[in-house]
């Protein structure tokens, strides 16, 4: 940021009630303070002191960076798919679930970690339309559409000689 | 987590009136624990056993065709008779969720999703949230009669 201080004019619908003198950092500190932690209205807030200080016609982008890394996403995921899937045995249903959609939006980050679910889990789980969605590949073959273990046998040995376990 | 703890889905379950009777498995669901396979997992889309030349539909429609490949034939309800083995299926806004099968008099055994088989009671037992209720009844001559 390399506006200079003091140099903004006042502008109508600020939403920051502050002295427009001051320095750029000293305004963001006193609007922590009287919105006492950044949630979403003091982000609201931020966004537009920025869009004030460089002016109408400003382009400010936020991009809210994730406390998790991609295997405790997964993990959140699929623990909540699960539970929710449990009693289900539609999978129409199963793949609806919003986690299960979160987890084909993680897109590739994901591949690795459901073949290893399929892997190591001597009760495979249902992760196959998920690996579909994302890969586009189809190594099950018909006759063994249904027969859980086969299907996650197929997958893995896919998964082994694309490369991605 | 067991069938027990999903009391959302299952309002009128309780220990007193169903049984635990396998482990968990993801291997089989309902549809094809009431059709006698525990080898597949029955659902009409892509990816999943359904018997050949019944139409890939969650209808009920193709849910009965699925059971006559296995012998059954509509009947007009639930009732227990002597020599013959029953079904129910459940839908919910007339869309297939679950099937049960009779065992025996006031003995219903369903398998619950991804969980495990359990006996109950009566058809309401597992009917709620998640399952709606027992809407078609098929029949078939009981294999060990």
């Amino acid at each position: 940021m390399s506006k200079e201080s003091g140099e903004t004019p006042p502008q109508s619908g600020s939403l920051v009630d502050l002295p427009r003198d001051l320095p750029f950092h000293e305004r963001v500190r006193q609007m922590r303070e009287q919105s006492g932690s950044m949630d979403a209205m003091s982000i609201e807030a931020f966004v537009t002191l920025l869009r004030d200080f460089y002016g109408e016609g400003s382009v400010i982008r936020v991009r809210h960076a994730s406390p998790e890394s991609t295997c405790e996403k997964f993990s959140r995921l699929a623990k909540q798919w699960q539970e929710q899937s449990a009693p289900m045995s539609s999978s129409t249903a199963m793949v609806l679930i919003p986690a299960y959609q979160h987890i084909i939006g993680m897109g590739w980050d994901a591949v690795p970690l459901m073949l290893r679910e399929l892997r190591d889990d001597p009760d495979p789980d249902h992760w196959f339309s998920a690996l579909e969605a994302i890969t586009e590949a189809d190594p099950v073959p018909e006759e063994q559409w249904g027969n859980i273990k086969a299907m996650a046998a197929a997958w893995v040995e896919w998964g082994e000689r694309e490369g991605c376990i | 987590m067991g069938y027990l703890d999903h009391t959302a889905s299952f309002p009128h379950l309780t220990s007193a009136n169903s049984a635990k009777k396998s482990d968990e498995t993801k291997s089989y669901n309902c549809i094809a624990w009431a059709a006698g396979d525990t080898a597949n997992w029955w659902w009409p889309i892509v990816g999943r056993y359904w018997p050949p030349g019944v139409p890939r539909e969650v209808t009920l429609d193709a849910f009965i065709q699925a059971f006559a490949t296995v012998g059954y034939s509509p009947c007009a309800d639930g009732a227990f008779i002597d020599g013959t083995e029953k079904i129910a299926i459940y839908a919910d806004l007339g869309e297939p969720t679950h099937a049960a099968r009779q065992r025996e008099y006031e003995k219903w055994t369903s398998k619950i999703g991804k969980l495990e088989d359990i006996d109950h009671d009566t058809l309401q037992d597992v009917g709620g949230p998640l399952y709606g209720e027992a809407v078609v009844f098929m029949e078939r001559p009981r294999a060990d009669s």
